[in-house]
């Protein structure tokens, strides 16, 4: 420590060590100069924590901040297009249970020789005839054109969005 | 208005559930003390709104990445004091000292046109936040978080990214230089009345 004003201020920041502060306070109680010095800084103390003046903001400044952010949020998230999170889970659950169905049937439908022989013409492949023509597969078909449906409304949206930003 | 009485804390986990109007509690608490800050380094209140406004939006943005183990105010004000800075360097305004003599002279001209009437009814507060307004930014930075901010020499140093022991050295200059201000601001007026 420096000077007699560094000292006193660390004093009353109490930002001292114990020992600091019990030898600053005896210096205080029996130096004039420190004492003097003493009262002057902490009526300066004094002012600066009671009349320092904070500017106040425009009376809108909230309103503007928040506008601000609804319209960032709305164009970084549209809420017409925001998926949840489930929905999305039960559509990929859908695509799985449907693939391995589909599998399960295709790989039921061929013949397995019991002698099997890479280059062999004798193995039968499945019938895409019938395959096409089943229930489960113009379900699979149907929803995926809804889901293509939804992609393409989704990217519509947010074009015309960042048209409108 | 009334504001909310809930804690910072619980208004940002309010936020971060989807609770706009929580947000919005947030900054009307700090609003005032964001944009004195401001006001220190932009000395213009257009400025000063843009940069506390730009600043409450990215405090916003990276609400998620805020570690409740500090104060959010001390979190606030560093997003604060970056953002103030950048919008400094950009605009590049010019920071130099008052004590620089073509400013010294602007404020001197502008302290004698004043009403001597006028001037018998300032208060001495008066003259504190006009010595304020002739710091460095940075020297009224450190006063304000000090003194108004709540805030600690170890939270101060975290805002502005430096040393505890710096901001100690900084803020006793700081406080040095304001004092010199006040007095010479004082005397001047003092002499203006006679």
């Amino acid at each position: 420590m420096s000077s007699i004003e560094e000292k006193l201020w660390e004093y009353i920041d109490g930002t001292c060590t114990a020992d600091e502060r019990e030898a600053i306070k005896q210096l205080i109680a029996g130096d004039e100069i420190y004492r003097h010095k003493y009262q002057e800084l902490l009526v300066f103390n004094q002012e600066m924590a009671v009349d320092m003046e904070l500017d106040e903001p425009p009376m809108a400044f909230t309103y503007h901040v928040m506008e601000t952010i609804r319209t960032e949020y709305a164009i970084q998230h549209p809420l017409k297009t925001r998926v949840n999170k489930n929905l999305i889970r039960v559509i990929g659950g859908f695509f799985i249970v449907s693939l391995t169905v589909m599998l399960v049937i295709a790989l039921s439908g061929l013949h397995w020789p019991a002698d099997v022989q890479i280059a062999s013409n004798s193995t039968h492949l499945p019938d895409f005839k019938n395959l096409l023509s089943d229930g489960t597969l113009k379900v699979f078909l149907f929803f995926d054109t809804v889901l293509l449906l939804f992609l393409a409304d989704r990217f519509m949206r947010k074009h015309i969005l960042h048209k409108q930003a | 208005m009334m504001q909310s009485k809930l804690s910072d804390i619980e208004l940002i986990n309010k936020t971060i559930a989807g609770d706009q109007s929580a947000y919005a509690d947030l900054v009307k608490r700090h609003q005032r003390f964001v944009f004195t800050l401001a006001m220190r380094f932009t000395k213009s209140r257009e400025d000063a709104e843009e940069v506390a406004q730009d600043c409450f939006v990215k405090a916003y943005r990276s609400l998620d990445s805020f570690k409740k183990e500090s104060k959010f105010s001390t979190w606030l004000y560093t997003i604060a004091y970056t953002t103030a800075m950048t919008s400094l360097r950009k605009k590049r305004l010019d920071t130099a000292s008052i004590d620089d003599e073509d400013t010294h002279i602007q404020i001197e001209n502008t302290s004698s046109g004043y009403d001597v009437n006028n001037a018998e009814n300032r208060s001495r507060s008066f003259y504190l936040n006009q010595a304020i307004g002739q710091l460095t930014a940075d020297d009224a930075t450190i006063i304000t978080l000090f003194y108004k901010g709540e805030q600690s020499t170890e939270e101060i140093a975290q805002a502005l990214g430096i040393e505890a022991n710096s901001v100690k050295i900084k803020l006793f200059r700081a406080r040095q230089r304001l004092k010199e201000k006040l007095e010479r601001n004082l005397k001047h007026e003092v002499k203006e009345l006679i």
